[in-house]
């Protein structure tokens, strides 16, 4: 949108290309320091509660996942309950993401939150 | 219906009457009650756009998710099979097929819920007022959850 209105004072059927490139190259570094710095944030993982997971059942889950001790993962297990979710990991991205997916396999409802800081 | 655990780390389910069977037979087709709004997608949908998940993991997801239906849903039909025109019978729950089992009436009961919205908790006079499809899914359900709360006592690590 900026590169038309840049363009428009020349001719505005015809964007000028240098602009444009230049418009492109801009939003490129946009994205990739986007890109890089969500990469380099950290970000929350979190269980939710639900009417049907086992306590027991998240609780293993927890201890399988995340290799927690059962101390801890119980402990977890009663803030989801209790509270309706629990931050149960906090790190970079991509680990997130796997183990997102490993509690999503087990049927867990869980997402990702980018931490506030 | 007898359900004992094995000394190989497993179940042994003893059917005692052909309803038992109709309950067994009926755990594929529970969870597949919601299958207009898929439990991976419904999984995803706590996800943002950016990560992809649709693409990158629903699929990988379903096919798990598929997986343990047939498993359990072959299991069933070779033992009921084996029991001929008999009611009595027995099937076995190997302790490598615990998971796939839990996973199976997780599914079962996800979609139950999901459908008829049974809610937290209920009093007795409250699903005696339920209208009887949803009184039968309520009881499987519940037969459902026995079942895995055995499951994790006796099979799954």
């Amino acid at each position: 949108m900026r590169a038309i209105h840049t363009c428009s004072g020349s001719n505005p059927k015809a964007p000028d290309m240098n602009t444009l490139y230049g418009t492109s190259a801009t939003t490129l570094t946009e994205e990739e320091t986007r890109t890089s710095t969500e990469l380099a944030s950290r970000w929350n993982v979190l269980v939710f509660d639900d009417p049907v997971n086992l306590m027991e059942y998240v609780t293993k889950v927890l201890q399988k996942v995340f290799a927690y001790p059962r101390e801890q993962a119980e402990e977890l297990m009663m803030t989801v309950h209790t509270a309706g979710k629990a931050l149960v990991w906090t790190g970079a991205r991509e680990p997130a993401e796997l183990y997102v997916q490993q509690l999503h396999g087990f049927q867990l409802q869980a997402s990702l939150e980018k931490t506030s800081l | 219906m007898k359900i004992v655990p094995t000394l190989e780390g497993g179940l042994r389910i003893e059917i005692e009457t052909a309803t038992d069977w109709l309950v067994l037979e009926q755990i594929a087709p529970d969870a597949l009650k919601m299958e207009q709004e898929s439990l991976p997608s419904r999984l995803s949908a706590l996800m943002d756009e950016a990560s992809e998940w649709d693409e990158m993991v629903v699929p990988e997801l379903s096919d798990l998710f598929h997986e343990q239906l047939c498993c359990v849903r072959e299991i069933v039909q070779e033992a009921r099979k084996g029991s001929g025109e008999s009611s009595l019978g027995h099937l076995s729950i190997s302790q490598e097929d615990g998971d796939r089992w839990y996973g199976a009436l997780n599914q079962a009961r996800i979609a139950l819920e999901g459908y008829y919205r049974f809610g937290p908790s209920q009093e007795v006079e409250e699903v005696e007022s339920f209208p009887a499809p949803k009184r039968s899914a309520f009881i499987r359900s519940q037969f459902y959850s026995a079942l895995q709360s055995v499951l994790l006592e006796h099979v799954i690590e």
